[in-house]
Protein backbone atom coordinates (compact mmCIF):
# COMPACT_ATOMS: atom_id res chain seq x y z
CA UNK A 1 0.00 0.00 0.00
CA UNK A 2 1.29 3.59 -1.35
CA UNK A 3 2.31 5.78 1.84
CA UNK A 4 2.90 8.71 -0.28
CA UNK A 5 0.18 11.60 0.24
CA UNK A 6 -0.57 13.60 -3.10
CA UNK A 7 -0.55 17.02 -0.95
CA UNK A 8 3.07 15.93 0.65
CA UNK A 9 6.43 17.42 -0.31
CA UNK A 10 9.65 15.60 0.74
CA UNK A 11 13.35 16.51 0.69
CA UNK A 12 16.75 14.81 1.46
CA UNK A 13 17.34 12.90 4.99
CA UNK A 14 19.82 15.15 5.71
CA UNK A 15 23.44 16.31 5.16
CA UNK A 16 24.63 12.43 4.83
CA UNK A 17 22.65 12.33 1.69
CA UNK A 18 24.92 13.48 -1.16
CA UNK A 19 23.86 13.63 -4.67
CA UNK A 20 24.46 14.61 -8.70
CA UNK A 21 23.43 14.25 -11.79
CA UNK A 22 26.42 12.86 -13.73
CA UNK A 23 25.54 12.33 -17.36
CA UNK A 24 22.26 12.29 -17.06
CA UNK A 25 21.86 9.91 -14.37
CA UNK A 26 21.44 10.26 -10.76
CA UNK A 27 23.91 9.00 -8.33
CA UNK A 28 23.13 9.23 -4.86
CA UNK A 29 25.55 8.02 -1.41
CA UNK A 30 24.11 7.72 2.02
CA UNK A 31 27.11 8.55 3.68
CA UNK A 32 25.95 6.81 7.09
CA UNK A 33 25.55 3.22 5.27
CA UNK A 34 27.62 3.32 2.28
CA UNK A 35 24.57 2.24 -0.05
CA UNK A 36 24.56 4.32 -3.20
CA UNK A 37 22.28 4.44 -5.90
CA UNK A 38 21.20 5.43 -9.38
CA UNK A 39 18.37 6.24 -11.31
CA UNK A 40 17.30 7.25 -14.97
CA UNK A 41 16.03 10.08 -16.24
CA UNK A 42 12.89 9.95 -15.35
CA UNK A 43 14.02 9.67 -11.93
CA UNK A 44 16.03 12.48 -11.79
CA UNK A 45 13.39 14.49 -13.09
CA UNK A 46 11.79 13.52 -10.29
CA UNK A 47 14.49 14.17 -8.00
CA UNK A 48 14.29 17.62 -9.08
CA UNK A 49 11.29 18.43 -8.55
CA UNK A 50 11.42 16.86 -5.33
CA UNK A 51 14.62 18.68 -3.72
CA UNK A 52 12.60 21.93 -5.50
CA UNK A 53 10.03 20.93 -2.85
CA UNK A 54 7.44 20.14 -5.27
CA UNK A 55 4.57 18.14 -3.54
CA UNK A 56 3.88 14.82 -5.08
CA UNK A 57 0.59 15.91 -7.01
CA UNK A 58 2.78 18.33 -9.18
CA UNK A 59 5.29 15.34 -9.84
CA UNK A 60 2.71 13.23 -10.90
CA UNK A 61 0.89 15.86 -13.28
CA UNK A 62 4.09 16.84 -14.85
CA UNK A 63 5.01 13.37 -15.45
CA UNK A 64 1.49 13.19 -17.32
CA UNK A 65 1.89 15.77 -19.41
CA UNK A 66 5.17 15.12 -20.88
CA UNK A 67 4.35 11.64 -22.02
CA UNK A 68 2.01 9.21 -23.40
CA UNK A 69 0.79 7.31 -20.48
CA UNK A 70 -2.35 7.20 -18.34
CA UNK A 71 -2.91 9.21 -15.50
CA UNK A 72 -3.46 6.20 -12.62
CA UNK A 73 0.42 3.82 -14.63
CA UNK A 74 1.85 7.65 -14.05
CA UNK A 75 0.93 7.84 -10.85
CA UNK A 76 1.59 4.78 -9.25
CA UNK A 77 4.79 5.01 -10.74
CA UNK A 78 5.43 8.00 -8.63
CA UNK A 79 4.27 6.89 -5.84
CA UNK A 80 6.43 3.30 -6.13
CA UNK A 81 9.29 5.69 -6.20
CA UNK A 82 8.56 8.13 -4.01
CA UNK A 83 7.91 5.40 -1.93
CA UNK A 84 11.23 3.49 -2.40
CA UNK A 85 13.06 6.77 -1.75
CA UNK A 86 11.31 6.74 1.59
CA UNK A 87 12.37 3.50 2.67
CA UNK A 88 15.61 3.55 1.80
CA UNK A 89 15.70 6.35 3.89
CA UNK A 90 16.89 8.71 1.51
CA UNK A 91 14.15 11.19 1.52
CA UNK A 92 11.53 12.30 4.64
CA UNK A 93 8.43 14.63 4.22
CA UNK A 94 9.24 18.05 4.33
CA UNK A 95 6.39 19.42 6.15
CA UNK A 96 7.71 23.35 6.23
CA UNK A 97 6.56 25.95 3.66
CA UNK A 98 8.76 25.29 1.82
CA UNK A 99 6.66 24.05 -1.68
CA UNK A 100 7.84 24.61 -4.95
CA UNK A 101 6.08 26.84 -7.79
CA UNK A 102 3.78 24.66 -9.19
CA UNK A 103 4.87 23.45 -12.80
CA UNK A 104 2.90 24.85 -15.84
CA UNK A 105 2.29 22.20 -18.55
CA UNK A 106 4.77 21.90 -21.10
CA UNK A 107 2.33 22.25 -23.86
CA UNK A 108 4.80 21.32 -26.33
CA UNK A 109 6.24 18.50 -24.88
CA UNK A 110 6.85 15.37 -26.70
CA UNK A 111 4.43 12.28 -25.96
CA UNK A 112 7.24 10.05 -25.07
CA UNK A 113 6.40 6.63 -23.94
CA UNK A 114 6.20 6.72 -20.62
CA UNK A 115 9.03 4.61 -18.84
CA UNK A 116 8.72 3.99 -15.22
CA UNK A 117 11.66 5.36 -13.29
CA UNK A 118 14.12 2.74 -11.88
CA UNK A 119 15.86 3.04 -8.74
CA UNK A 120 18.96 0.71 -8.34
CA UNK A 121 20.75 -0.18 -4.88
CA UNK A 122 24.69 -0.66 -4.44
CA UNK A 123 25.04 -1.96 -0.97
CA UNK A 124 28.30 -3.51 -1.46
CA UNK A 125 30.51 -0.50 -0.77
CA UNK A 126 30.02 -0.21 3.10
CA UNK A 127 33.27 -1.03 4.43
CA UNK A 128 34.99 1.03 1.53
CA UNK A 129 33.64 4.19 2.33
CA UNK A 130 34.69 3.96 5.71
CA UNK A 131 38.42 3.22 4.37
CA UNK A 132 37.82 6.70 2.60
CA UNK A 133 35.27 8.42 4.87
CA UNK A 134 33.44 11.80 3.61
CA UNK A 135 32.95 13.73 5.96
CA UNK A 136 29.80 15.93 6.85
CA UNK A 137 30.35 19.61 7.05
CA UNK A 138 28.40 20.05 9.65
CA UNK A 139 28.18 20.21 13.39
CA UNK A 140 27.11 16.16 13.43
CA UNK A 141 30.85 15.78 11.91
CA UNK A 142 31.54 12.94 9.97
CA UNK A 143 29.79 9.70 10.38
CA UNK A 144 31.26 7.32 13.29
CA UNK A 145 31.00 3.85 13.71
CA UNK A 146 32.43 1.97 16.64
CA UNK A 147 34.19 -0.97 16.36
CA UNK A 148 31.86 -3.93 17.66
CA UNK A 149 34.98 -6.24 18.12
CA UNK A 150 34.26 -8.65 15.39
CA UNK A 151 36.34 -8.85 12.11
CA UNK A 152 34.25 -8.64 8.91
CA UNK A 153 33.78 -11.92 7.15
CA UNK A 154 36.24 -12.81 4.48
CA UNK A 155 35.87 -11.22 1.02
CA UNK A 156 33.63 -8.21 2.80
CA UNK A 157 35.15 -4.62 1.51
CA UNK A 158 36.99 -3.18 4.55
CA UNK A 159 37.06 0.52 3.36
CA UNK A 160 40.33 3.14 4.46
CA UNK A 161 40.34 7.65 5.59
CA UNK A 162 42.11 10.04 4.92
CA UNK B 1 62.10 -17.61 9.67
CA UNK B 2 62.58 -14.09 8.16
CA UNK B 3 59.88 -11.63 8.60
CA UNK B 4 58.92 -10.47 5.35
CA UNK B 5 59.74 -6.70 4.58
CA UNK B 6 57.12 -3.98 4.63
CA UNK B 7 57.34 -0.75 2.54
CA UNK B 8 55.82 2.45 4.57
CA UNK B 9 54.80 4.78 2.20
CA UNK B 10 54.05 8.45 3.04
CA UNK B 11 52.91 10.84 0.77
CA UNK B 12 53.68 14.31 2.07
CA UNK B 13 52.71 18.20 1.27
CA UNK B 14 53.83 20.65 3.45
CA UNK B 15 53.34 18.70 6.34
CA UNK B 16 56.73 19.74 8.44
CA UNK B 17 54.65 20.20 11.63
CA UNK B 18 53.62 17.01 11.86
CA UNK B 19 55.95 15.18 10.09
CA UNK B 20 58.48 14.28 12.98
CA UNK B 21 55.92 12.53 15.18
CA UNK B 22 54.27 11.01 11.68
CA UNK B 23 57.66 8.93 11.35
CA UNK B 24 58.77 8.60 14.96
CA UNK B 25 55.23 6.43 15.03
CA UNK B 26 56.75 4.50 11.78
CA UNK B 27 60.11 3.94 13.37
CA UNK B 28 58.57 2.84 16.81
CA UNK B 29 56.97 -0.40 15.04
CA UNK B 30 57.90 -3.67 16.94
CA UNK B 31 57.93 -5.28 13.91
CA UNK B 32 60.43 -5.04 11.46
CA UNK B 33 62.29 -5.59 8.77
CA UNK B 34 60.66 -2.05 7.33
CA UNK B 35 61.55 0.17 4.80
CA UNK B 36 59.98 4.00 4.78
CA UNK B 37 59.78 5.90 1.59
CA UNK B 38 58.31 9.85 1.50
CA UNK B 39 57.34 11.24 -1.17
CA UNK B 40 57.15 15.26 -1.14
CA UNK B 41 54.68 16.17 -3.33
CA UNK B 42 55.99 19.70 -3.85
CA UNK B 43 56.07 20.72 -0.69
CA UNK B 44 57.46 24.91 -0.23
CA UNK B 45 57.87 24.70 3.27
CA UNK B 46 60.47 22.10 5.76
CA UNK B 47 58.97 18.99 4.87
CA UNK B 48 62.22 17.91 3.15
CA UNK B 49 64.32 18.71 6.01
CA UNK B 50 62.06 16.69 8.45
CA UNK B 51 62.12 14.05 6.59
CA UNK B 52 65.80 13.90 5.33
CA UNK B 53 66.38 14.57 9.37
CA UNK B 54 65.57 10.90 9.17
CA UNK B 55 68.87 8.43 8.15
CA UNK B 56 66.68 5.24 7.42
CA UNK B 57 63.67 7.31 5.14
CA UNK B 58 64.20 6.99 1.17
CA UNK B 59 63.02 10.52 0.26
CA UNK B 60 61.81 11.40 -3.04
CA UNK B 61 60.91 14.98 -4.12
CA UNK B 62 58.44 15.88 -7.34
CA UNK B 63 56.12 18.58 -8.76
CA UNK B 64 53.12 19.18 -7.07
CA UNK B 65 51.01 16.56 -8.81
CA UNK B 66 48.77 15.28 -6.05
CA UNK B 67 48.47 12.27 -3.43
CA UNK B 68 47.36 9.64 -5.88
CA UNK B 69 50.65 10.37 -7.98
CA UNK B 70 52.95 10.61 -5.01
CA UNK B 71 51.42 7.10 -3.95
CA UNK B 72 52.00 5.78 -6.66
CA UNK B 73 55.45 6.81 -6.96
CA UNK B 74 56.11 5.57 -3.73
CA UNK B 75 54.88 2.26 -4.86
CA UNK B 76 57.15 2.32 -7.76
CA UNK B 77 60.30 2.94 -5.04
CA UNK B 78 59.04 0.18 -2.79
CA UNK B 79 61.28 -3.01 -2.91
CA UNK B 80 58.86 -4.56 0.24
CA UNK B 81 56.33 -7.65 -0.80
CA UNK B 82 53.78 -5.66 1.69
CA UNK B 83 52.91 -2.29 1.15
CA UNK B 84 51.41 -0.02 4.30
CA UNK B 85 50.37 3.34 3.86
CA UNK B 86 51.17 6.02 6.28
CA UNK B 87 49.53 9.53 6.03
CA UNK B 88 52.14 12.33 7.30
CA UNK B 89 50.18 13.72 9.76
CA UNK B 90 49.08 10.75 11.77
CA UNK B 91 49.85 8.03 14.57
CA UNK B 92 50.50 4.34 14.07
CA UNK B 93 50.05 2.67 17.34
CA UNK B 94 53.46 0.41 17.80
CA UNK B 95 52.24 -2.91 17.26
CA UNK B 96 50.52 -1.84 14.28
CA UNK B 97 52.25 -3.40 11.46
CA UNK B 98 52.73 -6.72 13.85
CA UNK B 99 49.39 -7.17 14.30
CA UNK B 100 48.27 -7.00 10.62
CA UNK B 101 51.24 -9.10 9.51
CA UNK B 102 50.83 -11.57 11.71
CA UNK B 103 46.89 -11.95 10.19
CA UNK B 104 48.17 -11.21 7.16
CA UNK B 105 50.49 -13.90 6.87
CA UNK B 106 47.83 -16.22 8.45
CA UNK B 107 45.52 -15.86 5.85
CA UNK B 108 47.07 -16.21 2.69
CA UNK B 109 43.80 -15.49 0.54
CA UNK B 110 43.49 -11.81 2.03
CA UNK B 111 44.68 -9.06 -0.32
CA UNK B 112 44.63 -6.35 2.33
CA UNK B 113 43.89 -5.52 5.81
CA UNK B 114 42.29 -2.21 7.26
CA UNK B 115 41.35 -1.91 11.32
CA UNK B 116 39.77 0.62 13.78
CA UNK B 117 41.30 4.31 14.72
CA UNK B 118 40.78 7.27 17.14
CA UNK B 119 40.51 11.06 16.76
CA UNK B 120 42.81 13.17 18.27
CA UNK B 121 42.87 17.00 18.77
CA UNK B 122 46.07 18.85 17.84
CA UNK B 123 47.42 20.06 21.31
CA UNK B 124 46.21 23.89 21.43
CA UNK B 125 43.63 23.69 19.02
CA UNK B 126 40.11 23.79 19.70
CA UNK B 127 37.47 21.42 18.47
CA UNK B 128 36.62 22.10 14.78
CA UNK B 129 32.53 22.33 14.24
CA UNK B 130 32.98 19.82 12.32
CA UNK B 131 33.41 17.75 14.50
CA UNK B 132 31.07 16.83 17.67
CA UNK B 133 32.79 16.05 21.16
CA UNK B 134 31.22 12.14 20.82
CA UNK B 135 33.07 11.69 17.32
CA UNK B 136 36.07 13.60 18.24
CA UNK B 137 36.58 10.82 21.23
CA UNK B 138 35.02 7.48 19.50
CA UNK B 139 36.23 4.99 17.93
CA UNK B 140 36.12 4.56 13.82
CA UNK B 141 36.64 1.88 11.29
CA UNK B 142 38.54 2.28 8.64
CA UNK B 143 41.16 4.78 7.77
CA UNK B 144 43.70 5.28 4.84
CA UNK B 145 47.07 4.59 7.44
CA UNK B 146 45.36 1.57 8.54
CA UNK B 147 45.58 -0.23 5.04
CA UNK B 148 48.18 -2.99 4.65
CA UNK B 149 48.33 -4.47 1.31
CA UNK B 150 50.37 -7.02 -0.48
CA UNK B 151 52.22 -5.37 -3.37
CA UNK B 152 50.52 -8.62 -5.84
CA UNK B 153 47.57 -6.44 -5.30
CA UNK B 154 48.79 -3.79 -7.83
CA UNK B 155 49.54 -6.07 -10.49
CA UNK B 156 45.64 -7.18 -10.31
CA UNK B 157 44.14 -3.73 -9.48
CA UNK B 158 46.76 -1.03 -11.13
CA UNK B 159 47.68 2.06 -9.39
CA UNK B 160 45.81 4.69 -7.71
CA UNK B 161 44.23 6.49 -10.84
CA UNK B 162 45.17 10.86 -10.32
CA UNK B 163 41.97 11.21 -12.31
CA UNK B 164 39.98 10.46 -9.06
CA UNK B 165 41.45 13.01 -7.10
CA UNK B 166 39.94 13.60 -4.44
CA UNK B 167 38.25 9.23 -4.25
CA UNK B 168 41.39 8.13 -5.76
CA UNK B 169 41.56 5.41 -2.57
CA UNK B 170 38.35 4.76 -3.02
CA UNK B 171 38.15 3.93 -6.64
CA UNK B 172 41.26 1.95 -6.00
CA UNK B 173 39.07 -0.10 -3.67
CA UNK B 174 36.38 -0.42 -5.95
CA UNK B 175 38.48 -1.85 -8.79
CA UNK B 176 39.97 -4.20 -6.39
CA UNK B 177 36.61 -5.46 -5.20
CA UNK B 178 35.94 -5.62 -8.78
CA UNK B 179 38.89 -7.83 -9.52
CA UNK B 180 38.15 -10.16 -6.31
CA UNK B 181 40.79 -8.61 -4.11
CA UNK B 182 39.02 -9.65 -0.63
CA UNK B 183 40.28 -7.30 2.69
CA UNK B 184 39.46 -7.78 5.88
CA UNK B 185 38.58 -5.32 9.31
CA UNK B 186 40.78 -6.30 12.50
CA UNK B 187 38.36 -4.69 15.27
CA UNK B 188 41.75 -3.65 17.09
CA UNK B 189 42.56 0.33 16.77
CA UNK B 190 45.62 0.52 15.19
CA UNK B 191 46.18 4.61 14.24
CA UNK B 192 45.63 7.93 15.94
CA UNK B 193 43.81 10.71 13.11
CA UNK B 194 44.98 14.16 13.85
CA UNK B 195 42.46 16.61 13.74
CA UNK B 196 43.94 19.64 13.12
CA UNK B 197 43.39 22.66 10.19
CA UNK B 198 44.74 21.70 7.35
CA UNK B 199 42.45 18.61 7.38
CA UNK B 200 39.11 20.55 7.79
CA UNK B 201 37.94 18.98 4.53
CA UNK B 202 37.54 22.66 3.42
CA UNK B 203 37.19 21.32 -0.09
CA UNK B 204 34.37 18.83 1.36
CA UNK B 205 32.36 20.15 -1.58
CA UNK B 206 34.83 19.12 -4.50
CA UNK B 207 35.19 15.63 -2.51
CA UNK B 208 31.69 14.39 -2.56
CA UNK B 209 31.40 14.99 -6.44
CA UNK B 210 34.72 13.24 -6.96
CA UNK B 211 33.58 10.32 -4.81
CA UNK B 212 30.03 10.78 -6.93
CA UNK B 213 31.73 10.52 -9.85
CA UNK B 214 33.73 7.37 -8.71
CA UNK B 215 30.83 5.51 -7.79
CA UNK B 216 29.49 6.66 -11.61
CA UNK B 217 32.20 4.90 -12.66
CA UNK B 218 31.87 1.94 -10.46
CA UNK B 219 28.41 1.36 -11.56
CA UNK B 220 29.06 1.90 -15.55
CA UNK B 221 32.10 -0.79 -15.15
CA UNK B 222 29.47 -3.44 -13.23
CA UNK B 223 27.23 -2.78 -16.07
CA UNK B 224 29.65 -3.44 -18.58
CA UNK B 225 30.68 -6.71 -16.16
CA UNK B 226 27.27 -8.30 -16.63
CA UNK B 227 26.64 -7.23 -12.80
CA UNK B 228 23.84 -6.93 -11.44
CA UNK B 229 22.12 -4.44 -8.91
CA UNK B 230 19.37 -4.68 -6.88
CA UNK B 231 16.66 -2.52 -8.04
CA UNK B 232 14.27 -1.43 -5.29
CA UNK B 233 12.43 0.21 -7.77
Amino acid sequence: MSLVNSDQAYRPSGPHIIYENIDGELILLNINKGFYYSTDAVGVQLWEMLVAGHRVKDMRATLCAGCAADRDATAKAVDKFIDALQVEELIVPDDGARHGRPIAPQAAAPELPFQPPVLHRYTDMEGLIMLDPIHQVDDAGWPTRNADGSANAPGSAPGPAD
Amino acid sequence: MTSPLVSVVIPARNMDRYLTDALRSVFAQDYRPIEVIVVDDGSTDETAAVARGFAEVRYFRQPHLGIASARNRAIGCATGDFIAFQDADDLWAPEKLTVQMTWLLAHPETMYVAAHYRNFLQPGMPRPSWISEAQLHSVHRGGVPNVLVRRAMFERVGLFDASHAGSDVLDWLLRARDAGCPGEFLPQVLFSRRVHDGNRSSQEQRRRAAVLRTLKTAIDRQRAGGRRDDSVC
